[in-house]
Formats: C-alpha cells, structure tokens, sequence
C-alpha cells in the first residue's frame, strides 16, 4: 500500500502562493508579478517551509485545500493535526496546533468562527478558531468523510463514503429529516448553487438533491466515478469522470448536452476539478495534460501536454489564469485562453 | 510484460475479489476466506500429487535406511536404491517420485514386457484388473489410455514442483491484488478506478469494507494472524518430518528440527509486516493445507501427546519418552507375533528389506533382527509387516517369485 502523497490545492496569499512541496510540507513561493517579480533564482522564490525544523507538528500529507482568512491559514493534516499558522511573520507563526486523533482527508467548512473538520472516523468535530478548542462532534456518520464539508444558507452538507448525503444545522439539529442514500460512496466534493445539490459518487452517477429538502432531483449516469467536484455554471452543470468523460448536463434535467458533449479524448482519470475561467473549460487529467474546452459546443479548443507531470489536485483561479500544483510539487500556470502553459515553480 | 501481467491475471483477480467481497454480503474477510477455499480446490489435484508424493516418499523411506545400513559399497547401494525407486515408482500412483528421486522423467513401454520393464508391466495389468476388470489383451484403447494415464500421473519433467509452480504466479498476482483492494489512501483508490470492470456491482462495492473479525486487514502486522500461521506451519513441518523418520542426530534429522522452525518463523516474521488481508489468507490456506494433509497422508509418527514437553511430561506422571505411532505399531506386532508363537525371542518386525532379490549383499554390519529378511535361524521369517510389504509379497508371488 502507498503512502498518502494528499492533493491539497494552491491557495493565494498576499504575495505568494502556497502549496504542498512533498508530502506533509508547506512552501510559500513568490510568484511575481508587477508589483512584486519573481526572481530567477528559484531558491530566492521560496519565502518559507512548514514545518520548519523547530515546528513541532507532523501533518503527514495534506489532502484538504488550506482555508484562508486574512492572514491566518488553517491546514488539516492526514495526521489529524489542524494547525492555525499566522502570515504576518515569515516564516510563520503557529497560532495553536489541535491534534483530532483522527485522519483528515475532507476540506473542512469554516464560517469565519468555527471550522468544521470532517475525519476519517466519520466525526463532525467544531474547532473554535479564536482559542482553537475542539468541541464534541456535532454529527457522526457511518463511513470516512472524504468529501469537503459545505456550508450554505446555514446548513452544513455533508457526504461520506457510507453513501449518504447529510444537511444539518451546525449549532444542533437536521436541516433534512433523513439523510438521503445513494447506491455508492461520495468520495469527492460537491457543488451548490441555485438551491441545487449535486454530488459525484463511486456508483458512476451524478445526483443533484433539492438543497433545502433532499428531494432528488435527477440521476445522470455515466461511465465512471465522479470524483472531481462539478461545476455548476448557470443552466449547465459540468461533471468529469474516472474514465476520462467530461459532460455536460442540462441542470434542470439531468440530460446531456447536445453537439460534441460528452467530452472524451482524455485517456485518463480526472480528479483535479474542473473550471470555467476566461470562458473556456479547462479540464486537467491525471496523466500529464489539460484541456481547453469550449463550454458551449463541446468542443476542442486546446491542449496543453504536461509530460511527467500528474494533476490531482483542485486549481487556484487568478484573474487571468490558472494555477495547477503537481503531484510532485510543482506550479504550472495556464492561460485559459490560449492554453499556453508555463512552469512558476518546480520543486528541487 | 507488466501489461500483460496486469492484463491477465492481475485486473481479473481484483475484480474477482471484489465481486467476492459483494457475495460475501459485503464482507472483504469473507471473500478472502472463500477466495482460499477456491484456491484449494482448483489446485486440489496438484495439492494431491505433493501429497501422494509425500506419502510415496515416506513409504520409501525404511526401505532406504535399510539400504543404506545393509550395503556399504556406494555403487551398490545406489544400485539398490535405483531398483527400489523403479519398482515403488508405480505403487506411488501418480506420485512423482521417480521424477523427483531420479531426477528424469521415467519412460514406460507399458506393452513391453521384456527385461526390466516386466515389473511396470505387470503393475499395468493389475491396475487394468482392478479397475476395469479386463485384461491387458482385452482393454480398449480408452481403458489403456485411460490407465496409462492413471498410473504415470506423476511421472512428469516437473515433478513435485509442480504445484508450486502453478500456484507461485496466484501467489504473487494475489499480493498486489490485496494490496490494491485493501487500499486505504486515496490515491490507492483511484488507482483502483483504473483497474474495475465496467460492471455495476464491482463498482458500486467500493470502498471494500476493510474490518475483519476485530481486524483491520489493511492494517499490518495483526498479531492473531502472525500465531495462527506460526503455529499451523509447525506443525505441518512438524507433521511432515514425522513422516520420514529421520534418524535421531543425523544431518536429516538437523534440517528437520531447522525446518521446523525457521519456516514458521520466517512466514510468521513476514505476517507481521504484510496487511492482515494477506495474512488471513496465509492463515486459512495453511490450516485448509494441514486437514488436506492429516486426510489424505495422515498424520505419520506424530502424536499431540509429542507436542507436552518430556519435563511437564514427567510431571504429570507421564513417560518422559514419547512413543511414535510406528513404534507403537511395531511394539503391537510384536507382541502379537510373540503371543502367537510363544517365543518371546520372536521380535523381528516384518519390515521386508528393500531390494531383497536373494543376492544377500555385502552387508554392512548389523543384525537382521529389526529389518528382516532371514531369522538368525536361518529360517525365511513370516510376512506379517506392513500393507506396502504384504503388497509386494502378493506381487512376487502372482508372477511367479522370480527372486526364487
């Protein structure tokens, strides 16, 4: 059996970009720009590591995106270990380090005064981030929860592997009066929007629940696991699979779109989400390319072919591009429009 | 090669496992367990010829002490040893001992009946008697192929290493299969996506439920497995020693007693640092090997009364010395010969020697007393030993006791 590599996605932070390096530790990389450009050197790049030598905290690998919030960056270990780091200092600062007992795959929700960290032994469990005291868990599910937790309208959905989707109310209480099975296990995130659920799950079918009551709304089979979170963009709902399909679903429906829909010359597992940025759907596979597709049509704009590097992780979208973190630790940056790629930062 | 590997043995076998843990109500445990007992039955065949072979060999074995200690001259004795292979050849059906002793494969003319052949011949006869009740003359082709086939079962360039030849790939296939199944990272599960059937129970079954009993098989080193599979594997080589009868202090005897131990050891060492899947696996094929073996070859000189130390033997009022079942069966033969002809010097134990065709020769010392042969009275001594003894006294006499 492997180690846990995680596949937490890059996250922005005033001038420089964190992502996980290798398994369980941070790099800050300045990236540049006008105001601040980035220097040849890559080792004159890295701004910090954590942890550093003095840290005492052991993250193991990092699968949830770090939460941001002004200057204080909340990152969830593999470990179990939860860590509230402050920026203002480089290196960082540790603000407090909670130890769960318990593996941490899922991103956690945060509200601006609790986060709500999903575990593997399936416990909802409140950290307040002003003094970082955990709280008893608030909800318990059958399976390890993988899927990132989300709050919307003051309800906080939840998925797990036990093929149940959850929307309780994080101060006590269920916002639906019974948690809504599927045939399979959610192993990847899900998206909101418009009051509509929709959830990937291992039994190769996309569902999309009335957020406010689970009612379901449509299943949409396909021809592999969804793991990657959906996109949901106006009336249209994009959704990737294992198997390398992409489609594209009317979202009132659940039907396929017409013209070239469903994408799929990939070849390849996609786990890494997909997103709409600068009117293109830019999808990465696992194996080392991403595409450019025209959201419309379906059809091909561009590729990028990446060799020797593999895309798991969510993307950071800026204002004008992508940014990918490798599974071996590097940046890419795609340009949306042309699908131009460029290397920012690759790992020693 | 990796491809092809993965292709055709490696992908089947981790969709099998799945779709066995499906039918196993979702229990992956289970479908290792019936996955064992799959294995055991499609390799029952091969499990049978080691068996039988076993058994052959330890058929074999007073007869080849009673070589050695009765020639001294090593091309004699290698020639006596050659004959006694020949001859038991056939009597181990489909053993594979003459292969894996003489180290070729034995070509039979079973319808030749001139020189040396006379002997498998005649065994050719007997099994076309006693199976098919027809004579050699008058067995149809099938019948002759069919104990053509019967009787030369093991006699193959592979010998005894077949079994473990074909069983070897299953083995290794079987490692990375639970080694993927039992996946607990993320990334091992979407490796996993790459590796599934598009078939919908296979699919929806993942993630495999990896609790066990109180085990987490995807955990390692869980300590029930590592004493299961230790002490199931003594005593299989426990077992298994007991049979060839080693002589106490020989170099035989030491890679025995090694044996014993350091298999047991080395796989219960190695328990410890596989997942629990795999360890179960161990477990349940060992203990499934171990019934075939006490079934099918029985348990030879072993005793559970062997497995009390002498000191807490003696403390409980026991004979420090454990008695072998053979002894204790040469022991009731001799009482009864005694107690029959009321001469309690009578003590010979009626094991035939081996290769006795009447040349009497050179003789390496010792007396006649315990491997038979003729009685210090010079008397042919009476034939009261074992079935394989009494076998080969009918055989001689059916063709006319050729040894005179």
């Amino acid at each position: 059996m492997n180690s846990p590599d995680g596949w937490a996605g890059p996250v922005q932070a005033r001038d420089f970009t964190i992502l996980q390096e290798k398994s369980g530790e941070l790099v800050a990389v300045r990236l540049g720009g006008a105001d601040n450009p980035g220097t040849a050197n890559i080792d004159e790049r890295v701004a910090w590591r954590f942890p550093g030598d003095d840290d005492d905290v052991d993250l193991d690998a990092v699968y949830a995106d770090p939460i941001l919030d002004g200057n204080t960056l909340y990152v969830a270990g593999h470990s179990g270990e939860v860590v509230a780091l402050d920026l203002s200092f480089e290196p960082p600062r540790i603000i407090w380090v909670r130890d769960l007992n318990e593996t941490i795959i899922a991103t956690p929700a945060y509200d601006g005064q609790t986060l709500y960290v999903g575990t593997e032994a399936g416990t909802i469990v409140p950290i307040t981030v002003a003094s970082g005291a955990v709280g008893q868990p608030i909800a318990r599910t059958d399976e390890r929860i993988w899927s990132e937790l989300l709050l919307d309208g003051g309800a906080l959905y939840v998925a797990a592997l036990d093929k149940r989707v959850r929307a309780i109310r994080p101060g006590g209480g269920t916002v639906w009066a019974q948690p809504t099975e599927l045939s399979g296990a959610v192993p990847g995130d899900f998206a909101i929007e418009g009051g509509l659920l929709v959830v990937g799950s291992f039994d190769r079918r996309l569902h999309a629940f009335d957020a406010e009551t689970g009612a379901e709304e449509w299943v949409f089979d396909g021809d592999g696991w969804f793991w990657a979170r959906p996109v949901i963009a106006g009336d249209t709902i994009y959704a990737a699979s294992t198997r390398g399909s992409v489609y594209a679903l009317d979202a009132d429906s659940g039907r396929s779109r017409g013209g070239n829909w469903p994408f799929n010359v990939l070849d390849s597992e996609i786990r890494a989400a997909p997103v709409i940025a600068g009117g293109v759907l830019v999808v990465a596979a696992e194996e080392a390319t991403i595409w450019g597709i025209d959201p419309a049509t379906g059809d091909l704009r561009w590729s990028a072919p990446l060799p020797g590097h593999r895309f798991l992780a969510d993307p950071l979208v800026l204002d004008s591009s992508l940014i990918y973190a490798t599974t071996r630790g590097d940046l890419i940056e795609i340009d949306p429009q042309s699908g131009r790629a460029a290397i920012l930062y690759e790992r020693r | 090669m990796t491809d092809t590997w993965q292709l055709l043995l490696e992908t089947p076998l981790v969709n099998f496992m799945v779709l066995l843990s499906v039918i196993s109500f979702g229990s992956y445990g289970a479908a290792i367990l019936v996955f064992t007992v799959i294995t055991r039955v499609v390799t029952f065949p091969l499990t049978m010829r080691t068996l039988r072979a076993t058994r052959g060999l330890q058929e074999l074995q007073p007869d080849m002490q009673a070589i050695q200690k009765r020639y001294s001259d090593p091309k004699r004795r290698s020639e006596e040893q050659m004959k006694l292979y020949r001859r038991k050849t056939l009597t181990c059906e489909g053993g594979g001992v003459a292969t894996a002793v003489l180290g070729y494969p034995v070509e039979c003319d079973w319808k030749g009946q001139n020189s040396d052949k006379g002997e498998l011949f005649e065994q050719y006869a007997a099994h076309l008697d006693r199976v098919h009740s027809v004579r050699v003359a008058d067995a149809s082709p099938r019948q002759l192929k069919r104990a053509r086939k019967a009787m030369s079962g093991g006699i193959n360039p592979i010998g005894c290493l077949g079994p473990q030849l074909v069983q070897l790939p299953i083995f290794i296939a079987l490692f990375s299969v639970i080694r993927l199944t039992l996946s607990q990272s993320p990334e091992d599960i979407l490796e996993l996506s790459d590796r599934l059937y598009d078939y919908g129970p296979v699919q929806n079954a993942i993630p495999l439920d990896t609790s066990f009993l109180g085990m987490n098989l995807s955990a390692n080193g869980s300590f029930i497995l590592v004493i299961v599979i230790f002490c199931s594997m003594w005593l299989t080589q426990r077992i298994s020693s007991s049979r060839t009868a080693a002589q106490a202090g020989s170099q035989q005897a030491q890679t025995q007693q090694m044996m014993q131990w350091m298999l047991p050891l080395m796989f219960g060492w190695f328990a410890m640092f596989v997942p629990a899947g795999l360890g179960l696996y161990w477990a349940a094929s060992t203990l499934i090997g171990l019934v075939l073996q006490w079934v099918f070859v029985g348990p030879g000189d072993f005793t559970w009364g062997s497995l009390i130390p002498g000191f807490v033997r003696t403390r409980i009022g026991l004979p420090a010395e454990i008695e072998t079942r053979t002894e204790r069966e040469r022991r009731l033969e001799r009482e009864q010969r005694q107690a029959a002809s009321g001469d309690p010097e009578d003590d010979t134990d009626g094991s035939e020697p081996p290769g006795a065709d009447g040349a009497g020769g050179d003789e390496a010392g010792g007396s006649n007393e315990r491997r038979g042969g003729k009685r210090k009275d010079g008397r042919r001594r009476r034939r009261t030993g074992s079935r394989q003894a009494r076998g080969g006294s009918r055989s001689r006499r059916r063709r006319g006791n050729p040894r005179g």
